[in-house]
C-alpha cells in the first residue's frame, strides 16, 4: 500500500465528516495563526526599536560629567578621544544650553547644542536644507545656527529660515540650514534642537565645560573595545571612577533587543498554548471517530489488516488533520499580521521561520495526539470490533 | 486442509467464573469439502468459527491450517493468515459504507500489498464471477442485500484463499436473493474451492456436503450428505442457477 493511498483513504473518511473535521481542525488553524502573527507583531516591535536606536546614531558612545563626582569634560577631550582610541571615527563636545531663539516676534524655548562639525556622522543626522557647521566656524566662534524642524515650524512656519537672523541670549545668528526631520525618540522630540558652534555656545553660557561627549565608534564590536579604553582613559583623569558616565547606544539596544525578543517568546509561547488545546481536540475527536468506526476496524482486520495498518490509518487521519489546519492557519496568521500592520498601525515582521516553526509544530502535535487513539484503534480485538454496533 | 487436535476454548469474564466454549474438538476438513456447522446459540460454533478463521486462538489443542500451526501465532501473523488463506462472508455483509463495490472488493489485496493495476483487475473479475460487473461504482447503500452479500462474496474471492468461511451467509436476505447466493457458493465449491458455513439453519445444512453438528462445546455428529442437491431441491426449493 503506498503512502499515497492512504492519504486518500485519510481525506475520504475527513471528508465524510466535513463539519466536525472544520471544528476539529480550527483549534489547530487559530493555534497557528495565532503564533505567526503575534509574533510577527512581537518581531515587529522589535525591528521598530532597533530602527529607532540606529536611527540617533549607531555604535554612539555618550560621555557625560557628573559633576558631584568631580567630573568635567572639554572640548579637548573630545579631540583627545578622537586621536588616541583608534575604534573611536569622530568624537563630539557637545554644550547644551537652555533658552529661547528669538525670530521678530516669535520666541521659542528650545536647546540649543554647541558642537563641532562633526556632529552629523556621529548622530546620524543631517541638514536637509542648507549645510551644516563647518570647522572654520567653530574655530572664529561665528554666529550661525542650523535648526531642527521642530524649531523651524514654531518661528518660521512656512517661511524659509535660510539667511534669516534669529536672536539667542540677545546675540544676532544666522540661519545657515535646517535638519532633516527625524521625529521623536526615546525621552522627547529630536526635532526640537538648535546647533551652533561649541566655541560660541561657550562665549554664550561663560563656561568652558562641556554637557556631553558624543563619540562613535567604528563598527558594533569597535564599540565595546572603545567604551573600555575610554573608560579607562577617564578612569586615569579622575581620581573618582563615577565621574564620567559612559553610555553605549549598542549596549542598550542589546538590552532593549534582549526585552523584546523576550517579548516575542512570550506572545509566541501562549499562542502555543493554543495549538496545544488544538492538539488536544485532535485527539478528542480521534478518540470518537475510533469508536464510531470500531465495526469498520473490525471488517479491515478480519480480511488482513496488520495493528500497523490501522494504526497507520488512524495516525495519518490525525496528521492530515493538523497538516491542513497548519496550511489554512499560517494563511490566517500572515493574512492577520497584515491586517494588523493596516489597521492598527503595528509594524509587523512575517518571518519564515516562525511559520514554518508554527507549522511544524502543528503536524508534531498532531502526530504526538493522534497517537494515542490510532494505538487504540490497531489493539481492537477483531471479534469484540465485529461485533460492535 | 485444516485439522484441528484436541481444541478448547475457554473464556474467563471475571476472576473465578470460566466459560468453556469448546471443550475439545478434533476435526478434519479437507480441500475442496463443503462443510456446514451447526448448532444452537451457545453451543461454541461461533467460537470455533473465530479459531478457524484465525481470528482466535485455542485455549488448547492445536490448529493447522494447510499445515502452518496457527494456536502459536501472533496477532500480526494471524492476519496475514486470514489475508491469504481465509475468505470470510458474515451475515450482516459487512461491507465498508463509504466504499464502492469495486473498493470494497479490493480491499483485501490492499492489506496484501497489491499493485493497483493488479488488484483493481482481479476486483472487477471477483466482481464479474458473482454476476455485478455492471456495480463496479455502487455504494452498498445503493444495492439490493443480494447484491451486497455478492459484493461480500466477490471480496472474499479476490484473495484466492484456500477457505471460505461463511457464518450465516443467507440470514439476512430474502429466498430468491438466497438461492442466488447459495447458487454461487455452490459453483464455488464445484471448482474445487473449500467452503465452511455456519449456521443453524437446516435448510442451508442440507444444502452442503458434510454437517458437522455441535453442542456444549462439543462434536455430536459429524454426517456426510448423501445427495445434498436432490434432497435440497425437495425440501427447501432452493435451485441451482
Amino acid at each position: 500500500m503506498t503512502f499515497w493511498e492512504w492519504v486518500k483513504i485519510a481525506l475520504k473518511s475527513i471528508g465524510a465528516n466535513k463539519l466536525r473535521s472544520v471544528l476539529t481542525m480550527l483549534g489547530i488553524i487559530i493555534g497557528v495563526g495565532a503564533v505567526i502573527a503575534l509574533v510577527a507583531v512581537g518581531q515587529g516591535a522589535s525591528q521598530g526599536v532597533s530602527a529607532r536606536f540606529e536611527s540617533m546614531g549607531a555604535h554612539l558612545i555618550l560621555i557625560r560629567p557628573v559633576r558631584s563626582a568631580g567630573g568635567e569634560l572639554f572640548i579637548e577631550d573630545a579631540y583627545e578621544l578622537e586621536e588616541r582610541v583608534p575604534t573611536i571615527e569622530f568624537a563630539v563636545p557637545a554644550l547644551t544650553l537652555s533658552t529661547a531663539i528669538k525670530y521678530q516676534t516669535e520666541s521659542y524655548d528650545t536647546s540649543v547644542e554647541g558642537v563641532t562639525a562633526g556632529l552629523p556622522e556621529v548622530r546620524n543626522h543631517y541638514p536637509e536644507l542648507g549645510r551644516f557647521l563647518i570647522p572654520q566656524e567653530v574655530e572664529m566662534r561665528s554666529r550661525v545656527v542650523v535648526l531642527g524642524q521642530t524649531v523651524v515650524k514654531e518661528l518660521f512656519g512656512s517661511q524659509n529660515p535660510l539667511e534669516k537672523t534669529v536672536y539667542i541670549k540677545g546675540q544676532p545668528f544666522v540661519v545657515v540650514g535646517v535638519m532633516e526631520a527625524k521625529g521623536a525618540a526615546m525621552g522627547g522630540d529630536s526635532d526640537d534642537i538648535a546647533y551652533i558652534p561649541v566655541t560660541t555656545a561657550q562665549r554664550l553660557s561663560g563656561t568652558n565645560s562641556m554637557s556631553t561627549i558624543y563619540a562613535k565608534a567604528k563598527s558594533a564590536d569597535d564599540a565595546k573595545t572603545a567604551l573600555n579604553h575610554i573608560t579607562l582613559l577617564f578612569n586615569r583623569k579622575f581620581p573618582r571612577p563615577d565621574a564620567v558616565r559612559i553610555t553605549s547606544q549598542d549596549e542598550l539596544l542589546s538590552a532593549v533587543g534582549e526585552t523584546s525578543q523576550t517579548f516575542t517568546v512570550l506572545l509566541g509561547a501562549i499562542a502555543s498554548i493554543s495549538l496545544l488545546v488544538g492538539g488536544i481536540g485532535i485527539m478528542n475527536i480521534m478518540l470518537v471517530s475510533v469508536t464510531e468506526r470500531t465495526r469498520e476496524i473490525g471488517i479491515r482486520k478480519a480480511i488482513g489488516a496488520k495493528k500497523r495498518d490501522v494504526m497507520g490509518q488512524f495516525l495519518i487521519e490525525s496528521i492530515l488533520l493538523s497538516v491542513v489546519g497548519g496550511i489554512l492557519g499560517s494563511i490566517l496568521g500572515v493574512t492577520a499580521s497584515r491586517f494588523i500592520s493596516r489597521f492598527a498601525g503595528w509594524p509587523t515582521v512575517i518571518s519564515p521561520g516562525s511559520v514554518i516553526l508554527a507549522f511544524s509544530f502543528a503536524v508534531v502535535v498532531g502526530l504526538f495526539f493522534g497517537v494515542y487513539p490510532a494505538q487504540k484503534a490497531a489493539a481492537l480485538d477483531p471479534i469484540e470490533a465485529l461485533r460492535h454496533e | 486442509m485444516i485439522r484441528l487436535e484436541g481444541v478448547s476454548k475457554i473464556y474467563r469474564p471475571g476472576r473465578e467464573i470460566t466459560v468453556p466454549a469448546l471443550r475439545g474438538i478434533t476435526l478434519e476438513v479437507i480441500k475442496g469439502e463443503f462443510v456446514s456447522i451447526m448448532g444452537s446459540s451457545g453451543s461454541g460454533k461461533s467460537t470455533l468459527m473465530h479459531i478457524i478463521g484465525c481470528l482466535d486462538r485455542p485455549t488448547e489443542g492445536s490448529y493447522f491450517l494447510d499445515d502452518n500451526e496457527i494456536s502459536e501465532k501472533g496477532d500480526n501473523d494471524l492476519a496475514e493468515f486470514r489475508n491469504k488463506y481465509i475468505g470470510f462472508v458474515f451475515q450482516s455483509f459487512n461491507l465498508l459504507p463509504r466504499l464502492n463495490a469495486l473498493e470494497n472488493v479490493e480491499l483485501p489485496m490492499i492489506y496484501r500489498g497489491a499493485r493497483v493495476s493488479e488488484r483493481r483487475k482481479r476486483a472487477a473479475y471477483a466482481l464479474e464471477m458473482v454476476g455485478l460487473s455492471d456495480r463496479l461504482r455502487h455504494r452498498p447503500a445503493e444495492l439490493s442485500g443480494g447484491q451486497q452479500q455478492r459484493v461480500a462474496i466477490a471480496r472474499a474471492l479476490v484473495g484466492e484463499p484456500s477457505l471460505f468461511l461463511a457464518d450465516e451467509p443467507t440470514g439476512n436476505l430474502d429466498s430468491k436473493s438466497s438461492e442466488e447466493v447459495m447458487g454461487i457458493f455452490r459453483e464455488l465449491n464445484e471448482q474445487g474451492i473449500t467452503i465452511i458455513f455456519v449456521t443453524h439453519e437446516e435448510d442451508i445444512a442440507a444444502f452442503t456436503k458434510r454437517v458437522i453438528r455441535l453442542r456444549d462445546g462439543l462434536v455430536i455428529e459429524d454426517q456426510k450428505n448423501g445427495e445434498p442437491k436432490a434432497d435440497n431441491l425437495k425440501s427447501g426449493g432452493v435451485r441451482a442457477r
